[in-house]
């Protein structure tokens, strides 16, 4: 199912399945749930980029939870390393969580405003019992030039910084515990133009030195190619493309690729694109391929039968009745 | 004649001895049926600008300069004249459409009330309701109608939000970051509406936003503003196509492009001035690598360089 890689990889994902219950309407009525994450697969090689693109409600930060044994799986397997996440002792249990951080979007939310930066960036050290503060802080110093904030702003507090400043502190607190994985959710959705090329550099470069593997969630397209070696698409839930970033972006097979790839793009024409009306309800998601209500080129087939992911290239994955066709 | 011209337009805040300007000596002009971009940084001045041209700032707000519209100095009209024009020959649409809506009320109570008021209190009906939200592509407005704004999406609140500001059919519409909130695909729903409805109506759209890929793609015209001031502004085309300030090149660098089957990305240093440290010289020097002594003594004069095509800057002067 999923795509093949050389290497073993670092991180590999087997039919993952989440589901949420939700209140039940009435008082006799079963729960209804949702399915935030259906049957996804996907492999990470050590030292490169996963990224993750599709609409709110797609399912893309649940993934990102359950990489960070924030959610555990309805079903399914997660495996770093050859072992499954979900299958540890307290002692492993902790080792992962410092194998594993995270960068999230908004910078302004993530940083206790009570804390100096120094105490921020030395505090999963800590946490993790591998220093006390005294070396914790000078460590944050290191990391505080890695991420090129200058070391004297060990001693300020984070409303002293500016969004893109501010999201570096939380880069190098991510870096602290020498992680492998860092799971980069929207980090740099909430940033300006000029700063997020900046923070995507920064990210590049700690990349090629410390050799630390990224799940890299966005909504922006040009900016998950940039960084992504793979790249997996998702639509209520599904992965519905998955390959390499060149073969994902340059040769989409899903129509709902198309789309996103085509509205991204600067010579294409503004028009209203296929995919009319709303996203709708993973609660009550469309019957067959979860995307015919909004494809053109959807049949009776595609309401009827839902389609698998199937390999049209090398380790190029599609989940559509019709790539061949259309 | 333009529909709107606006000349030297400074916008001020804090004590009259050390102003801070939020937009200084903006100067450009808007044709009836346009589209036109203004791409900036937080901070840059775009919102400020815009709501300047509303007149909609806090009192606190130092404007002075020239807002020529339809015929009409709009700095120079009482506040009961203002109000005639704001809404109704100029309509806003802001960024966030979760909290432009009245959560208590139905969406047909909310649209018939945006109808009664551009009519000058004439009788609006549910079916003029149903009618005005059809004309934004709601679908099944009239059950759209009895619901309440929770119960719908944020590309469809846009919509709605759309149908208000075009309800009296302005000659003005300013859109501050519509999309900014908004998912791709329903991002493009929304664009595809405005060039909709500026194809049938010949309203002017102003449309700021940060997503330079939304300028490029539906304004006929680009405004750069880098620290409250207009730096560049051309046809959208050529202010891609041929940037001549620096920071318009960094910021369409800024954005990963494919060159030959690789994405490149290049990067501009620094960060963007506080307005309140802002010295004698161009904005932009600091961060600039064409930066010369000229440029951190004294401001540059906006100059042509091409037809309907200025820039803010001295580097290409002198080679020139």
């Amino acid at each position: 199912m999923a795509p093949a890689s050389s290497a073993a990889p670092l991180i590999e994902a087997v039919n993952l399945q989440k589901q949420y219950r939700l209140a039940r309407q009435r008082f006799f009525a079963p729960a209804p749930s949702v399915l935030a994450v259906d049957d996804v697969s996907f492999k990470v090689a050590q030292g490169t980029t996963f990224g993750l693109v599709g609409e709110s409600g797609s399912g893309k930060t649940t993934v990102a939870k359950m990489l960070l044994k924030l959610e555990k799986p309805t079903s399914g397997t997660l495996q770093v390393d050859g072992r499954d996440i979900f299958q540890q002792d307290a002692a492993s249990e902790r080792l992962y969580r410092g194998t594993v951080q995270a960068v999230l979007q908004d910078p302004y939310g993530a940083l206790s405003p009570r804390l100096k930066v120094g105490r921020i960036i030395a505090e999963p050290l800590v946490a993790q019992g591998r220093m006390g503060w005294k070396e914790g802080e000078e460590r944050a110093g290191e990391l505080m030039a890695l991420v090129g904030l200058r070391p004297d702003a060990l001693h300020q507090y984070p409303h002293e910084f500016s969004g893109g400043q501010r999201q570096r502190i939380a880069i190098a607190r991510a870096l602290s515990v020498d992680p492998r994985i860092v799971v980069l959710d929207e980090s740099v959705s909430a940033l300006d133009v000029s700063v997020r090329a900046q923070i995507l550099k920064l990210l590049e470069a700690v990349q090629q030195k410390l050799g630390v593997t990224y799940l890299f969630i966005g909504h922006d397209l040009a900016v998950v190619r940039y960084m992504s070696t793979d790249v997996g698409v998702m639509y209520l839930g599904q992965l519905v493309e998955v390959g390499s970033a060149m073969q994902v972006f340059s040769q989409p097979l899903h129509p709902y690729t198309r789309q996103l790839v085509a509205a991204g793009a600067a010579d294409t024409p503004i028009r209203a694109l296929g995919a009319a009306g709303d996203l709708p309800s993973p609660i009550n998601p469309p019957s067959g391929c979860r995307f015919h209500t909004r494809c053109p080129h959807a049949t009776s087939l595609c309401s009827q039968e839902a389609p698998v992911l199937r390999e049209m290239g090398a380790g190029h994955f599609g989940r559509c009745h019709h790539m061949e066709v259309i | 004649m333009s529909l709107l011209n606006v000349r030297k337009l400074t916008v001020q805040f804090g004590p009259a001895r050390q102003p801070i300007a939020a937009v200084s000596a903006a100067s450009f002009s808007v044709e009836q049926g346009q589209i036109v971009g203004v791409v900036g940084e937080s901070g840059s001045g775009k919102t400020t600008m815009c709501t300047a041209l509303m007149r909609s700032l806090p009192d606190s707000a130092r404007v002075t300069g020239d807002i020529d519209f339809d015929g009409q100095s709009l700095l120079a009209l009482s506040p009961d004249q203002m109000r005639a024009i704001r809404g109704r020959d100029i309509a806003m649409i802001l960024q966030n459409p979760m909290t432009s809506l009245d959560p208590l009320f139905t969406i047909g109570n909310q649209t018939q009330e945006v109808l009664r008021l551009r009519r000058a209190g004439a009788k609006a009906t549910q079916q003029d309701a149903v009618a005005l939200l059809r004309k934004v592509r709601i679908t099944a407005p009239e059950i759209r109608v009895r619901q309440y704004p929770h119960q719908m999406s944020g590309g469809m609140k846009q919509r709605i939000l759309t149908a208000f500001a075009t309800a009296s059919s302005p000659k003005l519409l300013i859109a501050d970051e519509p999309t900014t909130a908004l998912d791709a695909t329903v991002q493009e729903e929304i664009l595809s509406l405005f060039c909709e409805i500026r194809n049938t109506s010949n309203v002017a759209i102003i449309i700021v936003t940060h997503d330079l890929g939304v300028v490029r793609r539906i304004s006929d015209r680009t405004i750069v503003m880098y620290a409250g001031r207009i730096v560049e502004a051309g046809p959208t085309q050529r202010v891609f196509g041929a940037p001549q300030h620096p920071y318009t090149q960094g910021l369409i660098g800024s954005m990963p492009q494919v060159v030959e089957g690789r994405v490149v990305l290049s990067s501009i240093p620094g960060q963007v001035p506080r307005l309140d440290q802002l010295g004698s010289g161009c904005a932009f020097a600091a961060r600039c690598q064409h930066a010369a002594l000229v440029c951190r003594e004294r401001l540059p004069e906006q100059r042509q360089v091409g037809e309907a095509h200025q820039v803010v800057c001295w580097h290409g002067q002198h080679a020139a």
